[in-house]
């Protein structure tokens, strides 16, 4: 483990403020980025693309814009990177995939263009399972990212690169995408934070498709007020994307507040906590004693039962392949070997889920959505673990486990709810494990409160892995 | 619903020619294990009992952008 001491591992709220004030460069920063990103990105695999010359360029404006007086904000000068499947007008997005292995798109996506102009410095595009699906798969152009607490294992996916980049310090923040909990997992397997917004609340516009009704934008960050900024940056209606909501966008810097007196925090025993074969019991335990700090620290705990979390894994499941096979037939039918092995299997089964079968998944969504409504009429955020396992190794990995057993993410893209992990602990092995905690729609306020109540409590973000 | 797992590889290749995904023997061999495991999924779907509440799916005649 390493201390923070570098200016790499300056987290968005320290960059932001050392910028501000006149004690950092821009420059400076994108220039140590660019430099951690050289020094171990041979081992870390997260970058598939560098935009290194265009992002000293950007420096180099900001720079001048702050010292002319025109300070953006938080983002402005700030070094972050993105998934390869956030569209970036002039700049390869390849999904992680040979199919759109030469694609160019013409356009920034919405949420791309909304960190621009806060005046982000984007380094460059980042590894990814395929498609958002599945991996590590050996049969796609691209190396599978690597974890920076254990090189041996895996970061977890979808947003592999997104993990890998925040928690080494390659960028201060990151964009991941989620369609069952691809934010959220490799936050919790990497160390850092993750963001999934309730489903409307950023565009999808730009960000490739793997299910149109379950996909989620959001940030990854070393911090939650760091999530809270870059939040801040992407949140908001989007005429581009007919499921934008019109929601208002509050401050969200005003969540930063550490008190959770009086938070009602509803914790579904029998599906997160109640002892499965899928499920590791350090995990659990590590959990328990974040949710007893919080208990400590003023939040009242209470059990609830949500029989539909039963099911909502299959729902997610049925749902997102067969999405996905409606939004990628054409390319399966006319080039399927382009695609690696591991998505153009999954993505074919979309093609043999029956209309039935996907009519009776979107009615479990309504069950669940109505239950998970009436439970939180008398909670104000649910809290559980946010991964059943920690990194697995990469030796002996079977990516088809991911398919089976529980979910502890997936409950959250089904439903649209926002939900946010965050660092909880380690396992004996070094490995991070994080907590999730979930709460209504449009609630991101409390879930970015109380995560940042407990961060503050528990100091894990003063270490970093050792790389 | 049948067990996926009592699907035979005969039917299963059926299924996938009349889906038009142009596979062959190996790569239908390949697929089917994980047919079953989300196949088991859709199957585990049709077994709920929702009681008496209607579980609807939702059109709401609102046009885009409204």
């Amino acid at each position: 483990m390493a201390a923070n001491s570098e200016l790499y591992f300056l987290t968005i709220h320290q960059a932001g403020e050392m910028i501000r004030n006149g004690e950092l460069s821009p420059v400076e920063l994108t220039r140590a980025c660019l430099e951690r990103i050289e020094q171990t990105d041979d081992r870390l695999n997260s970058f598939i693309l560098l935009t290194a010359d265009d992002a000293l360029r950007e420096a180099r404006i900001a720079e001048s814009e702050i010292l002319s007086g025109n300070y953006r904000g938080n983002m402005h000068g700030i070094p972050f990177a993105l998934k390869d499947l956030y569209d970036t007008a002039g700049v390869r997005t390849t999904s992680g995939s040979q199919v759109d292995i030469d694609r160019v798109p013409t356009e920034d996506a919405t949420t791309t263009a909304g960190l621009k102009a806060a005046g982000g410095i984007l380094l460059g595009k980042l590894a990814m399972h395929e498609f958002a699906l599945g991996g590590p798969d050996w049969t796609t152009p691209f190396e599978p990212a690597r974890n920076p607490w254990n090189l041996d294992h895996i970061t977890g996916g979808s947003s592999s690169g997104s993990g890998s980049a925040v928690a080494s310090g390659q960028a201060l923040g990151a964009l991941g995408s989620c369609t069952g909990g691809s934010i959220r997992g490799p936050a919790s397997l990497c160390g850092i934070v993750g963001l999934k917004p309730t489903y409307g609340r950023v565009s999808r516009f730009g960000v490739v498709t793997l299910s149109w009704s379950q996909d989620h934008a959001g940030p990854m960050t070393w911090t939650v007020e760091d999530t809270a900024y870059m939040l801040q940056a992407i949140a908001g209606h989007d005429p581009k994307d007919p499921t934008s909501s019109r929601a208002p966008v509050p401050d969200y810097s005003r969540s930063l507040r550490e008190d959770i007196r009086g938070v009602r925090l509803g914790l579904p025993r029998h599906y997160f906590f109640d002892p499965d074969p899928s499920v590791n019991p350090e995990v659990v335990a590590a959990v328990e004693k974040a949710v007893n700090e919080l208990e400590s620290l003023g939040a009242h705990v209470e059990e609830v039962e949500l029989p539909s979390l039963e099911h909502i894994r299959a729902a997610n499941s049925v749902i997102m392949v067969s999405e996905a096979y409606a939004y990628h037939e054409p390319n399966l039918k006319t080039r399927p070997q382009e695609f690696g092995e591991i998505v153009r299997g999954r993505f074919r089964v979309g093609a043999l889920m029956s209309a039935a079968d996907y009519l009776q998944a979107q009615r479990v969504r309504t069950w669940a959505r109505r239950e998970f409504a009436d439970v939180m009429k008398n909670v104000d955020l649910l809290v559980t673990p946010t991964m059943t396992q920690p990194a697995a190794a990469f030796e002996g990995y079977d990516p088809s486990s991911t398919v089976m057993g529980r979910s502890f993410t997936a409950p959250f893209n089904v439903t649209g709810l926002p939900a946010i992990s965050v660092p909880c602990g380690f396992t004996e092995d070094g490995l991070p494990i994080g907590m999730q905690i979930a709460g209504k729609p449009f609630d991101e306020p409390g879930v970015i409160q109380a995560a940042y109540t407990y961060q503050q409590h528990a100091r894990l973000y003063e270490t970093r892995p050792s790389i | 619903m049948r067990d996926p797992k009592d699907i035979t590889i005969e039917e299963f290749t059926l299924m996938a020619d009349l889906a038009d995904l142009g596979m062959d023997q190996a790569e239908l061999e390949e697929l089917k294990p994980i047919y079953d495991l989300y196949a088991e999924y859709a199957r585990q779907l049709h077994t709920i009992e929702f009681g008496s509440e209607e579980m609807v799916v939702e059109f709401r005649p609102d046009w885009p952008g409204s």
